[in-house]
């Protein structure tokens, strides 16, 4: 077990290191980078599947000089489960990344770096969800961080890409820091940095000093975890990084947030109030409605996706909430269920966000363009990406028989089984969150057939689009990889949730009985109110779809049919650019929902002296983000004033500035030398 | 082994009678506007010849055209299992709850409006734009009305749910069930495509809905989508019928019972199409930007039909 | 009538009574407005004389009835006279669109089932899940004096208080001695044509009923 753990660190070395051997825009420094980090990422799965599997932990230690206490990494099931999510999401971010980085950056751009920062960012997460140390844990999140803010400033020669990054460098840094404050108020109360020391210590933290780390916790973890309002960063970020990344980005990176949210909550901090859950609560139900609401009015498809990264993330802390509340009130077994959903929808949602994500990469390596505006029809240019994003669009949009369902599902009869909670409050407002939870559910489903629909279905909008390839093996590969999961996390749901299950009850600490949530081949609600088997769901659509079709084959005939032109009212021809745009698809929520967007347009016209000699129209529009406009733009004001007032002490003179340093020291000096 | 029969036997029920419902209700409309209007016969030999006549496919259409009428059919009957006819059991009512009925049916109407843009017309566009922006305001109030329901009944299973209603005395229920009752029946209304929130019987672009997405359809795909929509339409209707006026429905699978049981059930589903006609006959058709209003209601209803709960029953 | 129907019968109505409130908030034209607010008031003596039939309080019964006249007849008649005399635009304008007004209505009955459970604020002797519904009423009216622009949406949110609190009283103490009622309705009746005429006055004076033009009377 150790051994495939080595393996990994090691590959993921090797994979990062050794590319530079070779001519670092080639082929051959892409194939030995990303077939390390594939390896690597087989060894990871195969070593969290034995974690899982037979439920043994595994941990090692080594004695640094730091004076930190040791360097300790140790895999329990809740480590295995995310070690797990983030080495076969990079699976097969890896296998894509092959054919990806050949038709996107081979020759033009330098493979090994971005192979290097790729292996880099991958061993961090590895590390940042198994390392038992407050101060190596800061270390690996710091390292992270930094790799992927050079992932996403990897094609730096797009202004764009430079101005995500700096903003993602500052949000990341700015979380850190809350990060590092909640690590030193509990290493300081606990008197090691170690893990088991801070749970050692849980059950006499003062309330203050509770509520404060926990405070500092959920607003660090939250920025990195991209929750409304502190997402700014994310769907600027995300989109900017080659496509792997972005998969990697949304699908996983934001999941350790979540990991290192949950340790605080059920493991360092001992008794859990109930207006943390609350909190939680109300994060999470801002995330998942606004985070989908600003999706389905993007038009690029990258950013699209991110932003449902931000819905899906509100739906996990949902769950987390939940449980949170339950915990709070001494109800360990809805604890632990809704606890169970929200680990069940990480991994659903990394698996599916990846594929997407992939998706939009080999779109985007065929098509050289991001805005669905200029796409369309490419279900007949690259059938196979149209089937693997379809099937990604089924699963993020909750519908059965794919695995978005399932957990979906998990997390609405957690929410309702609110009504079975010693909360009043809670018990009022529960049944209303799980009605927002299937609004945001139907959104979903209006941005993905969007996303869609406007992508791959219709007439090709642009010339691009019309010459537009199918991807290479390996790409359409690393696709396949998460599609074909997306269908087995479904099928296979009685047996995760036992997995889970048990990571949860471990968590929130009471075993949760297999019993009250698995029955064969049924997910049960602990409560009794409901049961549900994803198998026997898939079995009846496909039933029906096939005994209706044979059925009607024998009784009427084979069906017979030509193929004729389109209804075209009587025009000569109809052109793509008549078709409905993405901007159109979305115009009546935009207009429904006038007073969350407010939106505004503008039309340009100019012509030749007279309005019939018009020669160009330009129509503009735009949606507002009230997080831009509400929070960060007058801090940036602030901040903008503050350095306008620091500037009046730069004068340009170096001797002012020497006797600035003279000063300080004379004062530190008359400081020190004062008190003693 | 009688039960299983019995249980599917209310499938094919529902698959037969959904046509005689949307004919009545054509046959009111018939009648208030003083035209004669067509005969029963007529509502089952528009599908019969639409099933056998050749199909025109246009050229720009790819698989998923020719997928979504089985998906969508296949959804709707999955859904239709669901639910208790005649007496309290369903055929697949074990696999799942109202949540999964509802994403049933909405994995259908995913790929309706993914058909609808499939060939790129603007017809298609726009009423896979419209379905899609009208079904997001849908779903949650009527995910709502069920958790209302579910409330005060302790289950999310519909079987459940209809034999709870039936044992709780309707009076002291009414404070509640008759706004969850509103909620549902403009949901049905929308689900099903009529007035005052889309037209069944026009092509005229500014109005129609449903049947934009559906205009490319011909012959035996279009049989099976539109025996889907008669189908869904009927389902809502029984799912009100369950719910809201539960009684004579049979509690065991013998022979007496269940012949009144479909005294009940026909006489229940009537009047509720009955309802759904008059309100088709008396109002006209909402502005596309009025109807989110309409829906907000139900939404509205919804919600204090659980409030109501709170306040009056348990919540004290 | 069994006294277990009876409590169904005043559930059921209680909730209507919240229908009309929130109806009353929906109504995009005054004349839907005053037509909800006659419902309302239909169902508040629907309320008290099922109260009344069934605890014997004879006394409430002529409340009843009087609300009956005075607030469902009378009063909606007085105020479409009003809109005619005076032809105002039917449009009702508020500071807030209709839907978000209906979302903070739902978020006031929250708050008032909220403050009001375990007997907090009030010490019912009977009957006290009406508390929290006369409470929303009383909000809802407040939130329509504060949110509408004209005069006559203000009135009408004036006499929505007046009903929620006239629910308080009746379910809470089967109502006060019938003379305080009686004096109650007549001075209903009178503020309502008081203000009717209050109405005409502001009109004289601004050309309009909008009570934004009321601002140019501070100095």
């Amino acid at each position: 077990m150790a051994l495939l753990f080595y393996t990994q660190v090691l590959s993921h070395c090797l994979g990062g290191i050794a590319s530079f051997l070779f001519n670092q825009r080639g082929e051959n420094a892409n194939r030995v980078t990303h077939g390390f980090a594939v390896l690597a990422s087989a060894a990871g799965v195969l070593f969290s599947l034995s974690v899982l599997l037979t439920g043994t932990s595994w941990a090692v230690e080594w004695r640094g000089s730091l004076p930190v206490g040791p360097l300790r990494f140790a895999a329990d099931p809740l480590s295995a489960f995310f070690i797990l999510v983030i080495s076969s999401i990079s699976l097969a971010a890896s296998v894509f990344a092959v054919g990806y980085t050949r038709r996107e950056f081979r020759g033009r751009k330098n493979i090994a770096l971005l192979g290097f920062f790729y292996n880099v960012f991958i061993l961090a997460m590895l590390l940042v969800v198994t390392v038992r140390n407050a101060f190596y844990f800061l270390m690996f999140w710091e390292l992270m961080s930094l790799a992927s803010y050079f992932l996403v400033v990897f094609e730096h020669e797009k202004p764009e890409a430079r101005k995500a990054g700096m903003l993602y460098l500052i949000m990341t840094h700015a979380g850190t820091a809350l990060i590092a404050a909640a690590f030193w108020l509990l290493s300081m109360h606990a008197g090691s940095f170690s893990f088991e020391a801070f749970r050692a210590a849980a059950g006499t933290l003062s309330p203050g000093l509770r509520n404060t780390i926990f405070l500092a916790a959920l607003i660090g973890f939250g920025t990195k975890a991209g929750v409304i309002p502190l997402h700014i960063w994310l769907p600027q970020a995300h989109p900017q990084a080659p496509s792997h990344i972005s998969a990697l980005m949304s699908g996983v990176m934001i999941k350790t947030a979540v990991y290192a949210l949950l340790l605080f909550l059920f493991d360092f901090l001992g008794e859990v109030p109930v207006w943390w859950g609350y909190a939680i609560l109300a994060v999470a139900v801002l995330s998942t409605l606004l985070g989908i609401l600003y999706a389905l009015m993007e038009n690029d498809l990258k950013k699209l996706l991110a932003f449902s990264s931000i819905e899906n993330i509100g739906i996990i802390l949902l769950g987390v909430g939940m449980a949170a509340v339950f915990k709070a009130f001494h109800q360990p077994l809805y604890a632990g269920f809704s606890l169970m959903a929200a680990l069940y929808h990480v991994i659903n949602h990394a698996f599916f966000k990846g594929l997407l994500f992939l998706g939009s990469g080999a779109v985007l390596s065929a098509v050289h363009t991001r805005s669905m505006e200029d796409l369309g029809g490419l279900i007949r240019k690259m059938p196979w990406t149209a089937v693997f994003f379809l099937t990604g669009a089924i699963a993020i949009s909750a519908l059965p028989p794919l695995n978005g369902f399932v957990s979906e599902w998990l997390t609405f009869v957690a929410l309702l089984m609110g009504s079975e909670s010693a909360d009043v409050t809670i018990r009022s407002f529960s049944p209303i969150l799980a009605a927002l939870l299937g609004l945001a559910g139907a959104l979903a489903a209006t941005c993905f057939v969007k996303a869609f629909g406007i992508t791959f279905l219709g007439q090709h909008r642009s010339a691009h689009a019309s010459e537009a390839r199918e991807v290479s093996g390996s790409m359409k590969t690393g696709m396949g990889i998460l599609a074909v999961n997306c269908f087995g996390l479904a099928l296979a749901a009685p047996w995760i949730v036992k997995i889970l299950g048990r990571i949860a009850g471990e968590l929130s600490g009471a075993d949760l009985p297999m019993a009250a949530v698995v029955r064969k081949f049924f997910l049960t609600s602990p409560s009794g109110a409901s049961q549900f088997s994803p198998a026997f769901v898939a079995v009846i659509l496909l039933g029906f779809m096939v005994v209706s079709m044979v059925l009607l084959r024998v009784l009427l005939g084979k069906k017979l049919f030509r193929i004729g032109p389109r209804w075209d009212c009587g025009m000569p021809r109809l052109s793509p650019r008549m078709q409905y745009t993405a901007t159109g698809y979305s115009k009546p929520l935009r207009r429904i929902l006038s007073f969350l967007y407010q939106p505004t347009s503008r039309v340009e016209l100019e012509d030749e002296g007279h309005e019939l000699l018009r020669t160009t129209q330009r129509f503009e529009s735009k949606i507002t983000h009230h997080a831009d406009e509400w929070v960060y733009q007058p801090l940036a004001d602030i901040v903008a004033e503050l350095s306008r007032k620091a500037k009046q002490i730069q004068t340009g003179h170096i001797q002012l500035y020497l006797s600035y340093i003279f000063v300080t020291l004379i004062l530190l000096l008359l400081f020190y030398g004062g008190r003693t | 082994m009688s039960a299983v029969l019995l249980s599917l036997f209310q499938v094919f029920f529902l698959m037969a009678l959904a046509p005689a419902v949307s004919w009545f209700i054509k046959k009111m409309k018939a009648a208030s506007q003083n035209r004669v209007g067509p005969s029963l016969i007529q509502a089952y030999a528009d599908l019969w010849k639409l099933f056998r006549k050749d199909m025109v496919i246009p050229e720009t259409a790819s698989w998923i055209f020719h997928a979504m009428p089985w998906v969508l059919f296949a959804s709707t009957l999955a859904a239709a299992s669901m639910v208790p006819v005649l007496w309290t059991r369903s055929l697949f009512g074990f696999t799942g709850d109202v949540i999964l009925f509802v994403y049933l049916l909405a994995l259908g109407r995913f790929f309706l409006a993914l058909a609808a843009l499939d060939t790129g017309t603007t017809f298609g566009g726009m009423g896979s734009s419209r379905e899609m922006t009208l079904s997001s305001l849908a779903e949650p109030a009527l995910l709502l009305a069920f958790f209302a329901l579910s409330f005060r009944a302790r289950t999310l299973s519909l079987e459940s749910m209809s034999v709870y209603f039936a044992s709780e005395p309707p009076m002291q229920v009414l404070f509640f069930t008759s706004l969850a009752f509103g909620a549902l029946l403009i949901v049905t209304i929308t689900e099903s495509g009529r007035i005052p929130l889309d037209n069944p019987a026009t092509h005229l672009e500014l109005t129609m809905i449903h049947e934009a997405m559906i205009l490319e359809y011909s012959g035996r795909y279009l049989a099976l989508i539109e025996w889907s929509h008669q189908i869904k339409q009927l389902v809502f209707l029984t799912l009100l019928a369950d719910l809201f006026f539960p009684w004579g429905i049979a509690a065991a699978g013998d022979f007496p019972a269940l012949g009144f049981s479909l005294v009940f059930f026909l006489a229940k589903i009537f009047i509720l199409a009955f309802v759904v006609g008059w309100i088709e006959i008396h109002s006209s058709k909402l502005r596309l930007f009025r109807a989110p209003d309409l829906l907000a209601v139900a939404f509205v209803l919804a919600i204090l039909s659980l409030l109501g709960q709170l306040i009056i029953g348990r919540g004290l | 009538m069994t006294d277990s129907i009876a409590v169904s019968l005043t559930h059921f109505l209680g909730m209507m009574l919240v229908i009309a409130s929130f109806w009353m908030l929906a109504s995009p034209q005054i004349g839907a407005c005053i037509r909800a607010y006659a419902t309302h008031s239909f169902f508040l003596a629907a309320i008290t004389a099922v109260i009344a039939s069934t605890n014997h309080v004879e006394h409430l019964m002529v409340s009843a009835v009087l609300t009956l006249v005075l607030k469902t007849i009378v009063i909606p008649h007085v105020f479409f006279r009003i809109i005619l005399r005076l032809g105002i635009r039917k449009e009702i304008e508020s500071y807030i669109n209709i839907p978000f007004s209906l979302l903070l209505a739902v978020l006031l009955v929250f708050v008032s089932f909220y403050v009001t459970r375990e007997g907090k604020i009030l010490n019912p002797v009977s009957l006290g899940e009406f508390i929290p519904l006369a409470v929303s009423t009383v909000f809802f009216g407040m939130l329509m004096m504060t949110t509408r622009k004209k005069a006559i949406s203000q009135v009408l949110g004036l006499l929505l208080i007046e009903n929620g609190l006239f629910l308080m009283g009746v379910t809470m103490t089967f109502g006060m001695p019938l003379l305080v009622e009686i004096g109650i309705f007549f001075d209903v009746l009178v503020a309502g044509l008081i203000m009717g005429i209050f109405v005409f006055k502001i009109r004289g004076a601004f050309e309009s009923i909008n009570v934004d033009d009321m601002t140019a009377l501070k100095g």
